[in-house]
């Protein structure tokens, strides 16, 4: 409910999300939010667009495009979860805010006319409707959420197991009193299913009303679709299961006739449902361990974007001829910014995009000493190594030294440009943040050869200073400072009007869509961390259960031999020494068919299953046994 | 081995079973637990074996207080000096006569044991069924089965619960002069039983109803 709520806030009552991506369409920046905000109005869709809070980059913020107070809704967001309400702000707050990204929708009426409408004009629209299942599904594609999920489902087999072990004796006793076995069938797995759906619909009522008391009753409709979507595969899993496994054991006398225990029907499918478990388990681990490390290291870098984010990038709503006009502007813009410690430069290009030989580096990236500035806030002080020059002169010589001439626009300067670089290499352990060649978007990278230029003006001329600001590979401090800045250099509205040019040139932020994958990112993680326990405990219990059952099965050999003064590791030695013995062919098997690279985590984690199911043993026996002498079995 | 119970107390699931229980086995002496159904005579037996814990009260083996032995005492107890036969659960089932004599799959190396194997087989009438599996031997063979294996492991005190109680006459009468002769060599042997036979062959008897401790030659006088 926590995930469905943070992907569709139920306080805003969304029912839908759109991405749109207006750079294939022929409208800039303002005359796309223009027409955004037109067609909101027009079919009544109440977007909302989610951004970070720039006061508190854990946060996050709500822009409805509509007035919020014209709307009556909420000027504040409640969360299912534990997080503070969020704050809803005027439309005010995406002036500075680039027009591309997701849009939560309030009402879906209109919203194909909508999307037919943009589609029109060239806009890239995704639509995605607000369904409980589907928010299960995508988090079910997860790796880290599917094992639980898997885990569970293989501890109902093992319970049904228990069941039916419990059961066995009586079901046997009752065909030989005269009773129909497809009677004893029906009886148990309806009086089964009833239990089963009497509490599924107590739980049901008894959350539903806590969550409506504890967290409000806006959320309790939602809450009840996804306990009922979660209920109903589960109900589902079970039942098939149920019947599946009444069916392998169904209920004979044949067993007093043949003086066996009627619990011995159930031996292969107790051993088949451990394995199972087992396959699970470890298949699982490897994939769900990497999927929480991976996201847990997209949280850590949440780090580095939110050092970015006062920072903007100039988007520029103009064509090709116009950047050429306004060029020399930008780049005294840029330039006076650098002057005052506030124009970061960061682009970077890799081996493969480069088609070049980099040798021990994937990456050589430009920057400049503010960018290093800005990530040092991030970073520990030793996040990078300087480099001797004498070691990669050779290297930038030779991939670069062209391009340096082009770049800057004056010939034969190649070897003066080259001696004025400081290089670089992030220090041992440290993945360094650069903007990837086009912007926007940040590679934390290990072996990145960092090239500190002088300035961004002694490396790029004009035109390619303005080529570097649209793809965000430059960015500026502070929305309002640039937006000075531009002002003073004439290229506010007005002053690119009396260039006589058709278009707009104004800051963005350049990190909001960063953070807020940096949130998401972090926010899985804990998931990813609570499911990994989940998997864990599924386990346990599903070994615990299976050996239950184990113990059941041989209660009638381990009694004798206990009291025969067997101690317990002998008393269990075959059946524990077999699924073990078992466990760790599956164990070898599935870490064969493992990615290299996770095939340690899977061995721990098989070892660790093997202890596991060699302890539910040591445990199950001493208290089936128990039970046995005191006659309760 | 002399085994005593002094006041013995036993609830299982809160519910009283025992209320303060005493009684004295003797080596060389069988005893009857005797008294209706429900009155507590097997778990006095289990409590005696050390099977149930006792929530008051002692028991005491050989002279020594064993009553709250760990789990490892009690499987000593069980494996140097203790056999078995239980109305159930005392025959494994999948294995053969042999395994639930030794509880081994592998034949006894020593030569001693390999002959105590035989000779308990023999004693018990089961030395042509050594290899079959237990489950093909009838209520009264099973029954001799826990016997050998008492006699196999020259068990010092043997514990046995109702052990005619789905037997004929003459599986019965064999039986009983099984377990009699058992005695006769020495050892403690604690019956729990309602059977006649069974209890006129015993050497003691304890009632549990009126918690008394009757000679056999007196109850027969005064039955007579």
């Amino acid at each position: 409910m926590d995930f469905y709520d943070r992907q569709y806030p139920q306080a805003l009552g969304v029912s839908s999300e759109i991405t749109v991506d207006f750079s294939q369409s022929s409208l800039d920046e303002i005359q796309s939010q223009t027409e955004l905000r037109r067609l909101d109005s027009n079919y009544g869709l109440g977007l909302v667009k989610r951004l970070p809070d720039l006061d508190d980059t854990g946060a996050q913020v709500f822009v409805m495009l509509s007035d919020p107070i014209a709307t009556q809704r909420s000027t504040e967001v409640a969360w299912f979860g534990a997080a503070a309400p969020s704050r809803v702000v005027g439309v005010d707050r995406i002036a500075d805010s680039s027009v591309d990204g997701s849009y939560l929708v309030d009402d879906s009426d209109g919203l194909n006319l909508a999307i037919a409408k943009l589609t029109a004009q060239g806009v890239m629209v995704e639509r995605t409707d607000a369904t409980p299942l589907a928010s299960i599904l995508f988090l079910s594609q997860e790796p880290g959420f599917s094992a639980p999920v898997i885990s569970a489902s293989a501890l109902i087999v093992a319970m049904i197991v228990f069941w039916l072990a419990v059961k066995a004796r009586s079901r046997a006793l009752r065909v030989l009193a005269g009773a129909p076995p497809w009677r004893i069938q029906g009886q148990d797995l309806g009086k089964f299913v009833f239990l089963l759906f009497a509490s599924a619909a107590g739980v049901s009522a008894v959350s539903a009303v806590l969550a409506g008391l504890i967290r409000g009753w806006i959320f309790v409709p939602s809450f009840i679709a996804i306990v009922g979507v979660f209920q109903g595969m589960t109900l589902g899993v079970t039942i098939v299961a149920a019947l599946i496994m009444s069916w392998a054991s169904w209920p004979t006398a044949d067993v007093f006739a043949k003086r066996r225990p009627a619990i011995a029907s159930l031996r292969g499918v107790a051993q088949v449902t451990q394995a199972v478990t087992l396959i699970a388990l470890i298949a699982f681990a490897a994939p769900a361990w990497a999927a929480a490390d991976n996201a847990a290291r997209t949280a850590r870098q949440l780090e580095a974007w939110n050092q970015l984010s006062d920072q903007v990038q100039l988007a520029f709503g103009m064509t090709e001829e116009s950047l050429d006009l306004v060029a020399p502007q930008v780049a005294r813009v840029v330039s006076s910014a650098e002057k005052e410690g506030a124009s970061a430069l960061s682009f970077t290009v890799t081996e493969d995009e480069w088609q070049g030989d980099f040798g021990r580096y994937s990456a050589v990236a430009l920057v400049n000493a503010d960018w290093i500035a800005l990530i040092a806030g991030s970073s520990a002080s030793t996040a990078l190594d300087p480099v001797k020059s004498a070691e990669v002169r050779e290297l930038v010589m030779r991939e670069f030294g062209p391009s340096f001439e082009v770049w800057r626009g004056v010939p034969g300067s190649v070897e003066e440009t080259v001696d004025s670089i400081s290089a670089f290499a992030p220090a041992a352990g440290v993945e360094y943040p650069v903007l990837a060649g086009g912007g926007s978007q940040l590679a934390f990278l290990t072996d990145v050869l960092v090239l500190e230029v002088p300035s961004i003006a002694s490396i790029f001329d004009p035109h390619n200073v303005v080529s570097l600001a649209s793809s965000g590979n430059i960015v500026l401090s502070g929305a309002d400072a640039t937006r000075a800045s531009l002002r003073s250099e004439g290229l506010d509205p007005d002053g690119i009007a009396a260039l006589g040019i058709e278009g707009s040139l104004r800051p963005i932020y350049a990190a909001e869509q960063g953070i807020l994958e940096g949130q998401f990112a972090t926010y899985l993680a804990q998931l990813l961390a609570v499911s990994l326990i989940a998997l864990a405990l599924a386990f346990i219990v599903a070994a615990a259960v299976n050996a239950m059952v184990g113990g059941l099965l041989n209660a009638r050999r381990d009694f004798p031999l206990r009291l025969s003064g067997a101690s317990w590791g002998a008393t269990i030695k075959s059946r524990s020494m077999r699924d073990m013995i078992v466990g760790a062919a599956i164990g070898l098997l599935v870490t064969a068919a493992q990615p290299a690279e996770t095939r340690v985590v899977t061995l721990g984690v098989a070892a660790i299953s093997l202890v596991a199911i060699y302890l539910s043993h040591r445990i199950a026996a001493p208290l089936i046994f128990d039970r046995v002498a005191r006659r309760m079995l | 081995m002399l085994i005593e119970g002094r006041d013995i107390v036993v609830t299982i699931e809160g519910r009283p079973i025992l209320e303060g229980e005493s009684v004295l086995c003797a080596p060389g002496k069988m005893t009857a637990l005797t008294g209706p159904s429900g009155s507590g005579k097997t778990t006095l037996l289990h409590a005696l074996g050390l099977l149930v814990p006792v929530a008051g009260g002692t028991v005491v083996a050989g002279g020594v207080d064993v009553t709250r032995h760990s789990a490892g005492r009690r499987r000593r107890f069980w494996r140097d000096h203790a056999a078995f036969v239980l109305q159930d659960y005392g025959v494994i089932d999948d294995e053969s006569v042999a395994f639930n004599v030794t509880m081994s799959s592998q034949t006894p190396r020593r030569r001693d044991a390999n002959a105590r194997l035989t000779s308990s087989l023999h004693a018990t009438g089961l030395a042509a069924r050594r290899d079959e599996p237990a489950s093909h031997l009838s209520g009264g063979e099973k029954q001799r089965l826990s016997l050998a294996r008492a006699i196999y492991r020259e068990a010092s005190v043997l514990f046995v619960d109702e052990p005619t109680a789905s037997l004929d006459a003459a599986n019965r009468h064999a039986v009983v002069e099984l377990f009699a002769d058992f005695a006769r060599g020495g050892a403690t042997v604690i019956v729990a039983s309602h059977d006649d036979e069974m209890i006129e062959a015993c050497d003691v008897r304890h009632e549990m109803m009126t918690r008394e401790v009757v000679p056999m030659s007196q109850a027969v006088k005064e039955e007579g």
